[in-house]
């Protein structure tokens, strides 16, 4: 079924501007230079007697009703309110929404189009070639025919007491291929016809329900014609990149992640966040899974990078930053940092990590790391501190990493969403999960022994067992180094901790000497 | 004496401060060695560790009651109220700063502004310099210990 759907397709677009046989000879006489904008559902742009067609839908809608999807029921097809494209020049002005469709379905979408009185008319135009046709056909080959069918949209109907009434069905035909004006004399007006096809009474219901009937009365339509007038003109059809069940998980996704007004607007209009539906449909909606998809959706929206896979975020300040991000990516991004934390305890992984820069951090910050906040840990760089070698600054980034793992172990034990509150019994507590590293915080958190300065019981827990890791994954991203600058690299950021200072001075001043001349010897990575 | 050197300090880098090299991109720092660093010189003066206190950190009880109101609170490091250089080179007497750096501060200016490089310095190593006598000085090439 979901296979005939539209898939992730294309940005809401018109096609008219290129289609210059289509209708060209009306266009090019009654909206010669139009205008076209995208108007956000409830623009203060939009006109008073637009917004009140609105409020009424407003106040006809039920729970049945999501807030940006009208079904009309009588024709089965459902509008997508978010955004319109608005079409004017001089008196001219219309609106147009697009419907959730098949692909093989012919294009359906709702105008709304000014009257002579300044009220708008809706029309539902249907185009005479489906979104498949669209790609498949050549030009020559599409229909060029579409049918308007007026509506009355009388939507405050939808919840009101039961109400009947009478409508037709008008359709506009393009002429030369109906022919019913031949012989008329008038070809003035011969390019559009407007055929009443069908009759309907139709009785409204409201038992709990939005749901009504049709009585057809066959035979009660009778042709007219007539010019199809300056206000009813179609563009080219609107595509909404949705199908309809695609927009109610993304309608329901938006609703569970708590989005504001104007991030569910952006959340149900970009294919993007068919990937944070996915991601929290895969992880079955858990507390954690929700964090981090309301974390992407705001990331992506700010026009960040996310890595569902390895649920990392690359902030557009780390991502544009040729430095970080081609190390991030020689590295071989999230994947491979998984597999040397990996390679080091199963457990290990890089999840719910953002990776962010900043130009105000201090000079003698390469770059730190944040304790969780509901699950997200956050690694920031120094913009200003990477006129280093790209090794050094791959080191800063595994070492980085090495502590958020470290505070996701604490997180997995403490089963909270930050830390926050955490106390010395609560680390105590936490020995037999993770012995080693509560041993480094009970053990050296306020003990820091005389004649050395503090450093964090990670760095301690890091110097004595974590070398090794940044050494390997060192290595892996260039092996072109003696040993002894990896090992000299492994110890950076790390030489107030006890294990460096179990080194003798001469060990000291050789890992120092081979870091100063590593750092002064090679090409910045900035 | 403190005042002294502090002089000579400004009045180097007022006269020098037309005249260095636009190429090098480093950056110098003329210090007075009592109030703010902690010099601790190998006895061959093969290797120097610089260690200069933070501001808002020179006193010691400042520090004591920072540390105290850390102890309850696992998460964060212990503060550090130290910057740390080194230099794994013998320190060279120069005649002349001409050419050295692409900017030259006091050590304390460098504090004040939060230890931020003038935004024209690239390198990612320091020059110290410390004023002696009769317009010669001490000249060392150091590294900045980051923290991470």
């Amino acid at each position: 079924m979901k296979k005939n759907y539209f898939l992730l397709l294309v940005v809401i677009a018109f096609y008219a501007c290129s289609k210059e046989e289509y209708n060209s000879v009306e266009d090019e006489k009654l909206v010669p230079e139009y205008s076209v904008e995208n108007v956000m559902f409830k623009n203060k742009k939009m006109p008073s007697s637009l917004k009140n067609i609105f409020s009424k839908i407003e106040e006809g809608r039920n729970e049945i009703f999501n807030d940006s999807i009208l079904y009309l029921e009588e024709y089965d097809v459902e509008v997508v309110l978010t955004s319109s494209f608005n079409v004017s020049k001089g008196s001219y002005d219309s609106y147009t929404f697009p419907t959730i469709q098949r692909l093989d379905e012919p294009i359906k979408n709702l105008l709304f189009s000014k009257n002579k009185n300044g009220d708008y008319d809706a029309y539902l135009v249907e185009y005479g070639y489906s979104k498949n046709d669209l790609t498949e056909l050549d030009f020559e080959e599409i229909p060029k025919k579409f049918k308007i069918t007026p509506l009355q949209l009388d939507l405050t109907a939808l919840t009101k007491q039961p109400i009947s009434y009478f409508f037709c069905t008008y359709e506009y035909f393009w002429t030369p291929d109906q022919g019913q004006l031949v012989g008329v004399g008038n070809t003035e007006l011969g390019r559009w016809v407007l055929i009443a096809r069908q009759c309907f009474t139709i009785t409204y219901e409201n038992n709990g329900t939005v749901g009504f009937t049709i009585d057809y009365e066959e035979g009660t339509a009778n042709y007219s014609t007539g010019s199809i007038g300056v206000a009813t003109i179609p563009m080219d059809p609107v595509i909404t990149p949705f199908d309809d069940e695609e927009m109610a998980r993304m309608e329901y996704v938006a609703g569970i992640l708590g989005l504001n007004n104007v991030q569910k607007s952006w959340f149900k209009t970009h294919v993007q966040s068919l990937a944070v539906v996915n991601f929290l449909e895969e992880n079955a909606f858990s507390a954690e899974a929700v964090a981090f998809g309301k974390k992407a959706t705001l990331a992506l929206i700010h026009g960040d990078y996310v890595d569902f896979s390895y649920q990392v975020i690359l902030s557009e300040s780390f991502k544009n930053n040729s430095c970080l991000n081609g190390v991030y990516q020689d590295m071989g991004n999230a994947s491979a940092f998984n597999t040397y934390l990996n390679n080091f305890d199963g457990d290990m992984s890089v999840a719910n990590l953002t990776f962010d820069s900043s130009p105000t951090l201090p000079v003698n910050i390469n770059a730190e790391t944040s304790a969780p906040e509901n699950y997200m840990i956050t690694i920031t760089f120094n913009e200003n501190n990477l006129t280093r070698p790209r090794l050094s600054v791959a080191r800063t980034l595994i070492h980085e990493i090495i502590h958020a793992e470290m505070f996701r172990k604490l997180l997995s034990v403490w089963q909270h969403p930050s830390l926050d509150g955490i106390t010395y019994t609560d680390i105590v507590a936490m020995k037999e999960d993770y012995p080693g590293l509560v041993d480094y915080y009970t053990r050296w958190k306020n003990n820091v022994p005389q004649g050395m300065d503090a450093t964090s019981a990670q760095h301690q827990a890091m110097a004595q067992h974590y070398r090794n890791v940044i050494i390997n994954s060192l290595k892996e991203f260039d092996d072109s180094y003696s040993d002894d600058v990896y090992e000299a690299l492994s110890w950076v950021g790390l030489k107030n901790s006890i294990a460096w200072n179990n080194l003798s001075q001469a060990q000291k001043n050789s890992i120092n000497s081979t870091l100063y001349n590593f750092e002064n010897n090679n090409q910045n990575c900035q | 004496m403190i005042g002294k050197i502090f002089f000579m300090c400004t009045v180097t880098i007022f006269f020098i401060s037309k005249s260095w090299s636009q190429d090098n991109g480093k950056l110098c720092v003329c210090f007075d060695q009592s109030k703010y660093m902690d010099v601790r010189l190998r006895s061959d003066s093969t290797y120097t560790d610089f260690k200069v206190v933070k501001e808002g950190f020179e006193s010691k009880i400042k520090r004591a009651r920072t540390t105290e109101k850390s102890k309850n609170n696992f998460l964060e490091a212990d503060p550090e109220f130290y910057l740390h250089f080194y230099s794994v080179e013998k320190p060279d007497v120069i005649e002349s700063v001409v050419g050295l750096c692409q900017e030259l501060v006091e050590l304390n200016k460098f504090r004040k502004s939060n230890y931020k490089k003038p935004s024209n310095t690239f390198s990612n190593t320091f020059i110290f310099l410390k004023k002696l006598p009769g317009d010669r000085y001490l000249k060392w090439e150091v590294m900045l210990e980051p923290e991470e």
